[in-house]
């Protein structure tokens, strides 16, 4: 529970820790990022299309920081696929292909869309698997227990029962 | 109190028209024999109808030792029981004025199919001495025989003394020849009924006819000296005394007249003897003549006859519903005829007055004022305050309370009576929670209080089993049989007959009711003492399964202690009885063993190995540590169930959350697989 407000709270500490820098630094951070996305602008265009998923969650969805990293980590695990080849034919043409090629598109967000899917589904399949799970454990015991029953006589129910009844006194 | 009309020329109609009966059914019987003790071979196709008595039916008898020796067997009656304390006495004592005992035991009596005691006699071989009221024999020509017999008689009322015990059948009809000369005479059975119970009101004293019947006691040798002077008197005169009285008639003559003059009254006592009957009727026991003073006088000594001061009428009288009255016996009988008139006497002081200005006793007036005062102060009880101050007044008469007359030694057979005929008890336990007895021994010179006495009160508060009422009667009377309504058909006498009765008495019908009841439990008490209290504690319990674990551990013992080896009814009975045992055991397939194991211990007829089956240390002490063990397993699963069941919600959060976590770490490998895989690719090309 700690680590998850630790983690939520990560957001508003890069904020403040933005806030508390001058404004020549904040130029500068500001000049060196522009910088960067000027001699890189192929990569920070396929990041921004390949990462969209990702980016709007992080936008609409702040505070859900498991979402964002299971939706994220699979969003970045397809945009992988497409960035090591930008970065062998750097080039600033690439940057059409990138917008027109709708199956790299389809691949980065497809994989988003495995994130979701395994971000929305997953608990669920594992709850549905959880409670057949424990409807048999009970048929178990329940067995278990009328076994007793027969060998022991319903005594051992009476006597069960005024054990609890004691222990709750 | 008696109060049938004697006529002494029927001596005993009752015992004839009985012994037709027994005769007719003997009869129809003619070849039935018992062996006894593996000598006397009863024959009961040979019933002898001139020798039954005391209510037991006379039968031949044969010696497989001693053929030629005559014998006779008397089955005694189980309505009367027979004097139990007595018989190993009188088979010791060898006179020549009594019947010889051989032998007594329980048989079975083939007449009813019941057990009854028989005591083995030598035959009488001259017969009765009175036929139909008439002496066989003439004395009034024979002194010196007339003076033997007598002498013989006081004699063997000494050697009975000495013994402490009393024959208390002296009388007519129960005098035998005991040659065929008819030489000698001897007196025939005195155990095979209650002490005195047949005695007719002639041959006993005052105190002993106001008495009931059944509780007459076995008094002392004082009371059989008076039977033998009234024998003696009837022997003389050469028949019986013709009297056409009823008992409470002859009582108050007798009070009235005192016994001496009331029987010179009836026949005219020869003046040969007359000094020796004065001093054999005495009616205070302590002035009562024996053998001592009767040789004496015989021999020719001179023997005062004891006037004693306290004998002398008192000064003044006491007036009792219009009736004159001045000796304390007189005052006693008088003051319990007329209970409401007595009461209202002693309530007004004039008992107290009497006994102060008539008797000149002022220990005896202040008692009777203390009684009296606690009777005004509490809630008043008339048949109490009579009883205790008649006991005060006059110690030698019985106790009188409410419709019951009794001495304290007859009060156990009186409670053996009114339990057999299914009456009330209630009189009787209100007597002993009362100090009546206390105080009537009290001021005895030859009796003591019974040792237990003191807790007898204690028993009668008691309700549980092994105490109360029955508890009181067996220790007080060594005689009493065991009661038990489950032994109808028995007679029981001793601890060992009881397994024994038990198996005979065994109902298929009813094998459902207890193998035990209070009667059994207190006699077993009292013949075993103090070693089986533990069973008794466990007998009143209110667990079944104790109830039957305790009687089957006293029967265990009971039959290893004193046999027989095998009582398969019993078993039967008792492994019925003790199926509550098996619940002790939790285990069910154990408990279905055990029933099967009990249906093939029980024919074997030992019923320690039935208790041994059902209570088994080991095993008991196994199946506890199994349902320990199980019963913890039980209350693990149960916690279990309930905690998944419970908490499903909350469970099913857990899951998702436990999910989401797989989730993110599957998402944080794929993107590594994924940066791997690439990286690799893209160093490759």
């Amino acid at each position: 529970m700690n680590q998850k407000n630790s983690k939520i709270n990560k957001g508003p500490q890069f904020a403040k820790a933005y806030k508390n820098l001058s404004f020549l630094q904040k130029f500068l951070l500001f000049a060196l990022l522009i910088f960067l996305i000027f001699i890189s602008f192929p990569i920070v265009l396929l990041l921004i299309f390949g990462l969209l998923p990702t980016i709007t969650i992080m936008y609409t969805d702040r505070q859900n920081y498991d979402k964002q990293l299971i939706i994220g980590c699979f969003n970045i695990s397809g945009v992988f696929f497409y960035l090591f080849g930008l970065l062998s034919k750097f080039s600033l043409g690439l940057t059409n292909n990138i917008a027109d090629n709708i199956f790299m598109l389809i691949v980065m967000l497809g994989c988003a869309a495995i994130g979701v899917l395994v971000y929305s589904e997953l608990p669920n399949l594992y709850a549905y698997f959880y409670k057949i799970s424990a409807q048999k454990r009970i048929e178990r015991i329940d067995a278990k227990l009328n076994k007793l029953r027969e060998e022991w006589g319903d005594d051992i129910a009476g006597s069960s029962l005024e054990l609890s009844d004691n222990t709750s006194k | 109190m008696t109060d049938e009309n004697i006529d002494l020329n029927v001596p005993d109609t009752a015992t004839e028209v009985e012994s037709k009966a027994a005769a007719t059914d003997t009869e129809k019987k003619s070849d039935t024999k018992v062996l006894f003790k593996e000598r006397y071979e009863i024959d009961f196709s040979k019933p002898l109808p001139h020798l039954n008595n005391n209510n037991a039916i006379a039968f031949g008898v044969s010696d497989r030792i001693d053929s030629a020796r005559k014998l006779f067997a008397l089955i005694c009656s189980n309505d009367t029981c027979p004097r139990l304390s007595v018989l190993p006495y009188l088979k010791s004592i060898e006179h020549p004025a009594l019947m010889k005992l051989l032998d007594f035991g329980t048989i079975f009596f083939p007449q009813d199919k019941t057990h009854k005691m028989a005591l083995i006699y030598a035959m009488p071989l001259g017969g009765k001495v009175f036929e139909n009221g008439v002496c066989t024999i003439n004395f009034k020509n024979n002194y010196d025989k007339f003076k033997q017999t007598l002498l013989n008689i006081l004699e063997l009322i000494d050697v009975m003394k000495s013994m402490h015990i009393t024959h208390r059948a002296i009388r007519t009809d129960n005098l035998y020849f005991s040659d065929e000369n008819k030489s000698e005479i001897i007196l025939g059975d005195c155990a095979a009924s209650f002490p005195a119970f047949h005695q007719p009101p002639v041959f006993e004293t005052i105190e002993s006819i106001y008495a009931d019947k059944d509780a007459r006691g076995n008094g002392n040798d004082k009371n059989d000296v008076y039977s033998a002077a009234v024998t003696a008197l009837c022997l003389f005169l050469g028949h019986d005394l013709a009297i056409n009285l009823s008992g409470p008639e002859i009582l108050r003559q007798k009070i009235k007249k005192g016994s001496f003059s009331f029987f010179n009254a009836l026949e005219k006592i020869p003046t040969e003897f007359s000094t020796v009957f004065r001093g054999l009727l005495q009616d205070v026991p302590s002035f009562r003549w024996g053998h001592t003073q009767v040789a004496n006088v015989f021999d020719g000594k001179q023997v005062n006859l004891n006037s004693p001061a306290s004998l002398e009428r008192p000064k003044r009288a006491l007036n009792i519903n219009g009736e004159k009255v001045y000796m304390p016996h007189d005052v006693v009988y008088t003051m319990q005829l007329y209970p409401d008139e007595a009461y209202s006497l002693i309530m007004q002081g004039k008992i107290a007055d009497w006994a102060k200005n008539g008797l000149e006793n002022e220990k005896l007036t202040a008692q009777i004022e203390s009684i009296v005062k606690q009777e005004q102060a509490s809630a008043g009880n008339k048949d109490l305050t009579i009883a205790r101050i008649s006991i005060l007044i006059d110690k030698l008469f019985p106790i009188r309370y409410k419709n019951i007359t009794f001495f304290p030694d007859g009060v156990a057979k009186a409670v053996f009576s009114a339990v057999k005929a299914k009456k009330s008890i209630k009189e009787f336990i209100e007597i002993f929670s009362s100090d009546l007895i206390k105080l009537w021994y009290q001021d005895q010179e030859y009796l003591r209080t019974p040792s237990n006495f003191t807790e007898f009160r204690v028993y009668i508060m008691r309700q549980e089993i092994g105490y109360g009422i029955e508890r009181i009667i067996y220790d007080l009377d060594a005689d009493i049989p065991c009661i038990s309504p489950l032994f109808e058909k028995e007679f029981v006498s001793s601890a060992p007959q009881v397994l024994k009765a038990l198996d005979a008495a065994f109902d298929q019908t009813n094998i459902m009711a207890q193998p035990y009841d209070r009667m059994i439990v207190a006699f077993l008490r009292c013949k075993m003492g103090k070693k089986i209290d533990e069973f008794i504690s466990g007998l009143n319990s209110n667990r079944n399964e104790v109830k039957a674990s305790s009687i089957l551990q006293l029967y265990a013992m009971m039959q290893t202690k004193f046999g027989p080896t095998k009582l398969v009814n019993l078993a039967h009975w008792l492994a019925n009885f003790a199926k509550p045992m098996i619940q002790i055991y939790h285990n069910k397939k154990y408990q279905r063993y055990l029933e099967k194991e009990l249906l093939k211990t029980y024919p074997a007829g030992k019923i320690y190995e039935i208790y041994n089956l059902l209570e088994n240390e080991q095993t008991l002490e196994k199946d506890r540590n199994g349902f320990a063990s199980v019963l913890n397993e039980f209350n693990l699963l149960n916690l279990e169930k309930s905690k998944i069941s419970g908490n499903s919600a909350k469970l099913e959060e857990s899951a998702k959350a436990a999910a989401l976590k797989l989730a993110t770490i599957f998402a944080v490998l794929a993107m590594i697989v994924s940066f791997a895989y690439n990286l690799i690719k893209w160093v490759l090309q």
